[in-house]
């Protein structure tokens, strides 16, 4: 068996106490606590970084030919969407669209009526996730979630509940939030590479990183979103810190800010998995991978956590 | 007068009553006011700083579905006044004369529903430096008169959400109290005292409540405010 269990429920169904592997670069100390114990890892000024992009749910499907749209990179003048078909342009103007660009996988809308269109979401809109039936929304959000925006779950912050929080609060750490809002990577059964990505790095976020560089302390994102936005900004120029990224951290693109991760456990050979390369060599993530496996951790968007520090 | 431009005030039940009157102070003073309510349309002001979406409160669903809009159109909330109230029954009605059908509607307008709106909104009320629930409640939920029954009992539930609100979160920023604004002459009174005299005007309740948030916001955290009917 060289695969990691899959956690398929939420800890709010199963009440599953999640697990944390923590990895120390310094010494190659690997070892497994309660998440809730994350902050006896830290220090007093360590800096934690978290997405503060909310989950859409984003799926409509439209007409009578029930064309499946996946919307995403969402604007203020019109968003972008993943579609199987070409939908109809009346059926569009229903929920408040005008077609832009459907020539193409990837279509562009404008608004006609935003409202509109965001009520039929916010109404009828499925979630896009890898499993057929989705869980109540209100599994699919973090602490700190509260811009909409994101296709897809970024979900290495589902774990962190309000005591968590609070107990990394009461340590001294510092948490910061930036806004990556995350694109359809899977639709109608087919998966898509990374689009480009809206992110947006808060001044005060900014303010923080480049203090906590300046300190010597650790500078950690929690989750790929996160790590991925922090190390597509330019930290000197005050105007670079909004934009969109496609931006991908492995072997080949190591970081340049973080010194650490908290990151779901993904298998081996996924894009996820290939991030922890961008921290540490091969060898030691595997060492993390198959101490994992030993210890029975899960994967998944609801399973364990992983910290590397 | 203290400023509000720049701020982002949520008020539930924005149609009439108090929270009209709130609407219409909030904006006079600068601020960007969002409303719900039952009936209304999905409308925007010329100045884009006053809106107002249809919302039923009378479901949780209905509720988190105002609470998204907000997210959507919002970037931060500074005040949310939770005021939308149901009366429960149709006037004064003693106990065994209220099913659990009518107290249902009743607690989910004036209790579960401004817990859900909280629960969504609650990490853009943290995002900022400081923030602040109001919830509206009334006499009778300290002093249950004959013939209030689910409208007192779940404005006493609200009382302990704003209670519960105010210890959990005021070291994040986020303050919570309750507002009595008296008895006022609104079609919420009328149903259960149509002939009641001499009450207030809901513009001069709201004038009190906002008089009020001129103090530090941690100060009122937790307090149960009144109007005194001092003219």
């Amino acid at each position: 068996m060289n695969e990691l269990r899959y956690e398929e429920y939420p800890s709010s169904i199963t009440g599953r106490i999640p697990r944390l592997i923590s990895h120390d670069a310094k010494s190659g100390t690997i070892s497994i606590s309660p998440l809730s114990e994350i902050a006896l890892y830290l220090d007093s000024g360590d800096l934690m970084i978290f997405n503060d992009s909310l989950t859409v749910p984003n799926v409509l499907i439209l007409g009578i030919e029930r064309v499946s749209l996946s919307f995403y990179g969402f604007g203020d003048n019109g968003c972008l969407a993943v579609c199987d078909f070409v939908p109809r342009t009346s059926d569009l103007r229903k929920i408040g669209l005008e077609p832009v660009l459907t020539n193409s996988e990837v279509c562009r809308f404008r608004y006609l009526d935003r409202t509109r269109f965001l009520r039929t979401l916010i109404e009828n809109g499925k979630l896009s996730t890898y499993d057929d039936v989705p869980f109540p929304i209100e599994n699919y959000r973090g602490n700190f979630s509260y811009v909409p925006g994101s296709a897809e779950f970024p979900s290495a912050s589902y774990h962190f509940s309000e005591e968590i929080v609070k107990s990394l609060r009461n340590r001294g750490v510092l948490l910061k939030t930036l806004t990556l809002h995350t694109s359809a990577s899977w639709h109608q059964g087919r998966e898509y590479p990374p689009f480009d990505e809206y992110y947006r790095i808060p001044e005060d976020t900014a303010a923080a990183i480049t203090g906590a560089k300046d300190m010597g302390q650790r500078i950690i994102a929690v989750g790929t979103s996160s790590a991925r936005a922090v190390e597509s900004a330019d930290f000197s120029n005050a105007t670079n810190l909004e934009g969109t990224t496609s931006l991908i951290l492995g072997t080949s693109r190591n970081t340049r800010i973080l010194t650490g991760l908290v990151t779901g456990l993904h298998q081996k050979g996924s894009s996820h998995y290939e991030l922890l390369h961008a921290f540490l060599p091969k060898r030691e993530v595997d060492r993390i991978s198959n101490y994992a496996r030993s210890n029975d951790l899960a994967a998944g968007m609801f399973g364990d956590l992983c910290l590397l520090i | 007068m203290k400023s509000y431009e720049g701020k982002t005030v949520v008020i539930t039940g924005g149609s009439k009553g108090l929270g009209r009157a709130l609407a219409k102070e909030f904006h006079d003073r600068g601020a960007t006011v969002i409303t719900c309510s039952r009936n209304g349309k999905d409308t925007e002001s010329g100045d884009g700083r006053y809106r107002e979406f249809r919302c039923d409160l009378s479901s949780v669903e209905g509720a988190r579905e105002f609470a998204y809009f907000l997210l959507w159109n919002t970037h931060g909330i500074d005040i949310l006044v939770s005021n939308a109230s149901d009366p429960g029954s149709h006037g004064l009605r003693n106990t065994s004369e209220i099913t659990a059908e009518d107290a249902i509607r009743a607690i989910t307008v004036n209790y579960l529903s401004p817990m859900e709106i909280f629960r969504v909104l609650r990490p853009s009320l943290e995002s900022l430096q400081e923030s602040l629930v109001v919830n509206v409640t009334s006499d009778v939920a300290s002093n249950p008169e004959p013939g209030w029954g689910v409208y007192a009992a779940s404005k006493a539930a609200l009382e302990t959400l704003s209670s519960l609100i105010a210890v959990e979160y005021h070291e994040v920023g986020v303050h919570s109290f309750t507002f009595n604004p008296g008895d006022m002459d609104t079609e919420l009174h009328r149903v259960f005292l149509p002939e009641d005299r001499n009450l207030l005007d809901p513009a001069y309740s709201a004038r009190k409540l906002i008089e009020y948030l001129d103090s530090p916001w941690e100060k009122i955290c937790g307090s149960r405010l009144e109007v005194e009917e001092d003219e």
